[in-house]
């Protein structure tokens, strides 16, 4: 079975406990507009291009059918809408200018890559996360992964926005070891504004998830304009203390840095000019939390 | 140095005029100096003696420098710690009683030592007087008491052993100091040294811990104010004594806690782990590396001492290993170290061209060690001429690899040969520094200099350049000549002679192919096996007297080199970092630490006994200074060692604050780094070897 991935990336540290593998999946059902992995959200495969790597050798203008690429006045352009992502230029491109995103990976090449980092799970509690974009819309082949890695001892995390059916996320479970679930916010007008969809079924599914067997943490991103105020992050911990089985919040603060990647996909961003939160406010925001109850990390 | 006009017979009873005259005038100008030097009693504090002396030093003094003569002591190991068990003093007696019977040049060599250590024991005498006087004016009673008891120190070990640990630690700062005034030297194994002193202390009541600690911390920042960068102060804790048990003591916990209150670059500590351990030293050395310096260099004492016993050393020398001034390892007390270094990188371009170098586009290159030094030419020490075959006309990558193996064997052979001549005249020509000789048991009781019977384990070590980036260059001539057929070697040697001009997308294409460092059999294994049979060839060498040379995979000149070697096959152009030891190649570690440590990994590190180091250099962004942090650390450097690291270095950086280091030093004075072997000021260092420490912080690892 193959599915479409992004990237694996080894020595991850803010996927869950210990040193971790994750492998990013390709495709999302939210779109929140701060979104930093934007070449995870589409599902298909797209290119990207990085400027500032063009060598100039003019090998993508050789084989490219459908004359995407150009230079006009000393800039370098990339038509967008006459592209069908054949993915010709990205082959013949040596210097990382353009660049598929996203490729089919089976399951069993996948475990492989996984597999070469378990000397370093053993040693600190660590495993493999299943992450993206939008791990569960690719539900049968994450469970097949899952079910492999339990099999072999690896310890398993699933990290999704769980706005999906819940009877998908009951499927995969059994193989779970640990969901981290990001929660954006309560108030469901707002969250469909910022991400495109209601909140209602996230909500509903992670109630369930709290009862389930697995272990389960919740991160909120904090995102200027959004929820990065004392009332939005009160409400969730109201919400999350509610579950009574997750002791740990984590506030994961917004950074500029994917607008690179935006640029390179031809996608606009729309967080552009919005600045960090500053360590003020995340120390003042991180104390509601603990006044609430909740350990800080 | 006194070279004798001719070749000598080391038959001991051929008197060498020439050796004996050497040695007298050693032990002259030793004297001479010592005599000259200035007493200093510290404002505070409990050590006398002055850390730098080079502002007090007169012309005469100046002149002296040029003409004292170091010999079997180049500074790059220990001195034995015998000098603490007997004091000066007592050495004196013991070099007196062993001088009856023996021949003029033995008789000669004793009697320097004798004399050199009474010009010691008088210097340390003038500190006790001169503290003394103080004390007789000072006003305030603690102050008086404070010099009163530098006096008695200085008085006690002026006549003989010390007494207690202070004594003890005040002994081994002036034998540190007096052992070359013009430069610094290796620590060596101190825990072990004081243990004795500082446990009868503890246990009479007659110290405090925080006595200790104290008293450490000055020493430390003495260290600090001799010298600071390329220090050669190495200093080892931890590992096992000579019986094979845990030796790890409360000094080797207290000393990585003086590191992490001084946080300055010196002394480098190292660290020993074994199977035996305590977990609790384990987490003490995580705390320091968390520090981020690079200090707490590990040594795996489980994977290098079974390969010291291969390599012919008795196993309770073995287990008494340290290591020198940079990585390479020496038997603590027993040996000296000379070492050679190969060019793995410049052999691959002889290779490349049939024997001769290629032509490096640009001026005649020169080399600085730091932007305050001069610069000087720099040429490859490599032989031209050996013609290993013609790349242009070889069909498959195995030809090519076999003409590499060639020519790279082949120089390491005319090293090994070279290594050899140099056993030879060392052991017949040379002659010893008398103030490090003494200190060295055997060459007391039997009168024999280091060189010649003093040093109980030889060292002579060939280190093997930089492989990992050779690996480079190979796995990129397999993929692009010979898998994907994309151009021919002789197009790829036009490619390099040019310096990739008007290449560009060659080089695209070859800096595309796989990098080691990054978890990939396809160039890890090049490079494993290039290490291993460079090993095998060393070990396997039979140097007239029997002794073994040890091999290392290793490289010290990595930034001078990388100048001297024009563009090489995996997309390199002239000048361009090569990488040092066996860490990946600057740059081109973009997988994270962990393909780092499997891709060293997969080479026979233990074979390489002198040592076979890499680097990992982790961005702060990952490694915080947090129960996380330290998780991240200890996994790494647990399973490093289970996957068979013999010798690593975990620095972690902010590599912001490093590119604003580089605009603004005053502002980052305490910012230090790893170079190569030791730890500096990243302010101090020349612009190539900040920008490869930049360059070297590994991708993959935010």
């Amino acid at each position: 079975m193959d599915g479409m991935v992004v990237n694996i990336q080894r020595f991850s540290t803010h996927d869950g406990p210990g040193i971790r593998t994750t492998v990013f999946f390709k495709g999302c059902n939210l779109h929140c507009f701060w979104c930093h992995n934007p070449e995870s959200i589409h599902a298909c495969q797209e290119i990207q291009f990085f400027p500032r790597k063009c060598i100039g050798c003019g090998k993508c203008f050789e084989v490219c059918p459908f004359n995407v690429h150009e230079i006009m006045e000393g800039n370098r352009l990339l038509h967008r809408e006459k592209c069908s992502k054949c993915g010709k230029c990205t082959k013949v491109c040596c210097s990382g200018a353009l660049v598929m995103a996203g490729k089919m990976m089976t399951v069993e090449e996948i475990v492989a890559e996984v597999e070469k980092d378990r000397p370093f799970y053993k040693n600190s509690g660590g495993g493999v996360t299943f992450s993206g974009g939008e791990p569960l819309l690719q539900k049968d082949f994450l469970k097949a992964l899952l079910a492999e890695c339990k099999s072999r001892g690896i310890h398993t995390a699933v990290e999704s926005a769980i706005n999906v059916p819940w009877k998908w996320l009951e499927e995969i479970q059994p193989y779970v070891d640990l969901f981290l679930v990001d929660v954006k916010l309560i108030d469901e007008e707002k969250h469909k504004q910022v991400t495109g969809v209601s909140n209602a079924r996230i909500l509903e599914n992670l109630v369930k998830l709290a009862e389930a067997v697995c272990e389960l943490w919740i991160r909120v991103p904090v995102i200027p304009e959004v929820n990065d105020n004392i009332e939005e992050i009160g409400k969730i911990a109201e919400l999350v203390k509610g579950l009574k089985k997750v002791k740990l919040i984590e506030l994961v603060p917004f950074h500029g840095m994917a607008k690179g990647k935006y640029e390179s996909l031809g996608m606009d961003y729309k967080a552009a000019d919005y600045n960090p939160p500053t360590d003020d406010l995340m120390n003042k925001l991180n104390s509601i939390l603990k006044v609430k109850g909740f350990t800080a990390v | 140095m006194n070279k004798p006009l001719r070749k000598l017979n080391t038959q001991k009873d051929m008197v060498d005029v020439q050796r004996i005259l050497s040695i007298k005038k050693n032990a002259e100008n030793y004297i001479k100096l010592i005599e000259n030097l200035e007493v200093f009693i510290p404002g505070k504090g409990m050590l006398a003696g002055k850390p730098f002396f080079f502002r007090t030093f007169t012309k005469e003094m100046w002149l002296l420098r040029k003409e004292m003569h170091y010999g079997a002591d180049n500074c790059h190991f220990p001195m034995n710690p015998s000098f603490l068990q007997y004091g000066f003093a007592g050495i004196m007696s013991l070099a007196l009683k062993a001088k009856e019977g023996l021949d003029e040049e033995k008789s000669a060599f004793l009697q320097a030592i004798i004399d050199t250590y009474d010009a010691v024991c008088k210097f340390i005498e003038r500190h006790a007087e001169k503290a003394e006087q103080m004390a007789f004016s000072a006003s305030d009673e603690n102050e008086r008491r404070r010099l009163e008891a530098i006096a008695a120190n200085c008085r006690v070990i002026s006549k003989g052993a010390p007494q207690n640990f202070i004594q003890a630690v005040q002994l081994f700062w002036f034998a540190w100091r007096l052992r070359n005034i013009f430069f610094s030297s290796t620590i060596g194994r101190l825990d072990q040294y004081l243990y004795p002193f500082y446990k009868r202390d503890i246990e009479i009541g007659s110290l405090t811990k925080q006595e200790a600690f104290s008293i450490l911390c000055e020493l430390w920042e003495n260290f600090n104010l001799a010298n600071s960068g390329d220090t050669l102060m190495n200093l080892m804790v931890g590992g096992q004594d000579r019986q094979g048990n845990d030796a790890t003591n409360e000094l080797s916990f207290m000393m990585i806690d003086t590191a992490l209150a001084v946080r300055k670059s010196e002394p480098h500590l190292n660290v020993r782990i074994h199977k035996g351990t305590p977990q609790a030293f384990i987490d003490k050395v995580v705390d320091l590396i968390l520090l981020g310096h690079g200090q707490g260099t590990i040594y795996c004492d489980d994977h290098l001492i079974p390969s010291l016993v291969n390599h012919g050393i008795p196993p309770e020398s073995a287990r008494n290993y340290s290591n020198d001034g940079c990585t390479e390892v020496v038997i603590d007390g027993e040996s000296g170290i000379r070492f050679w270094q190969m060019e793995a990188v410049k052999s691959l371009e002889l290779a490349l061209f049939n024997g001769e170098e290629n032509v490096l586009p640009g001026e005649p290159v020169s080399h600085k060690w730091t932007d305050k030094m001069p610069a000087f030419p720099v040429k490859t020490s490599l032989k031209t001429g050996y013609r290993s075959g013609d790349m242009t006309r070889m069909n498959s990558f195995e030809e090519v690899y076999q003409a590499f193996l060639k020519q790279y064997l082949y120089q390491v052979d005319v090293f090994l040969k070279k290594i050899s001549n140099a056993m030879e005249e060392d052991r017949d020509n040379e002659t010893c520094s008398p103030f490090l000789a003494g200190t060295f048991p055997t060459c007391i009781s039997t009168g024999n200099d280091p060189f010649r019977g003093g040093f109980t384990v030889e060292n002579y070590q060939l280190l093997s350049g930089s492989i990992p980036t050779v690996a480079d260059a190979l796995a990129a001539i397999k993929k692009v000549v010979f898998d994907e057929r994309f151009c021919t070697m002789a197009e790829l040697l036009e490619a390099l002679r040019a310096n990739f001009e008007g290449f560009e997308y060659l080089r695209q294409k070859l800096l595309s192919a796989p990098k080691f460092g990054n978890d990939d059999d396809y160039v890890d294994c090049i490079a494993a096996d290039i290490a291993k049979r460079f090993c095998e060839r060393v070990s396997s060498f039979i140097t007239p007297n029997g002794k073994p040379i040890w091999p290392g995979i290793y490289n010290i000149d990595f930034n001078m080199f990388a100048k001297i070697v024009g563009a090489t096959p995996d997309g390199r152009r002239w000048k361009d970092p090569i990488c040092e030891h066996y860490s990946p190649t600057p740059g081109r570690a973009k997988s994270g630490p962990t393909s780092v440590i499997r891709s060293a990994t997969k080479a026979p590190l233990a074979k390489g006994c002198a040592a076979s180091p890499f680097h990992i250099s982790l961005s702060r962004s990952a490694v915080p200074q947090n129960e996380k942090g330290k998780a991240i650390v200890r996994s790494l450097l647990l399973t490093a060692i289970e996957l068979g690291a013999v010798v690593f270095n975990i620095a972690i950086y902010d590599v912001d604050v490093l590119k604003k280091a580089k605009q603004n030093p005053e502002m980052y004075e305490d910012v230090i780094v790893r170079v190569w072997g030791f730890n500096a000021r990243f302010v101090d260092l020349s612009e190539d070897l900040q920008d490869h420490i930049i360059a070297r912080v590994i991708r993959g690892s935010e």
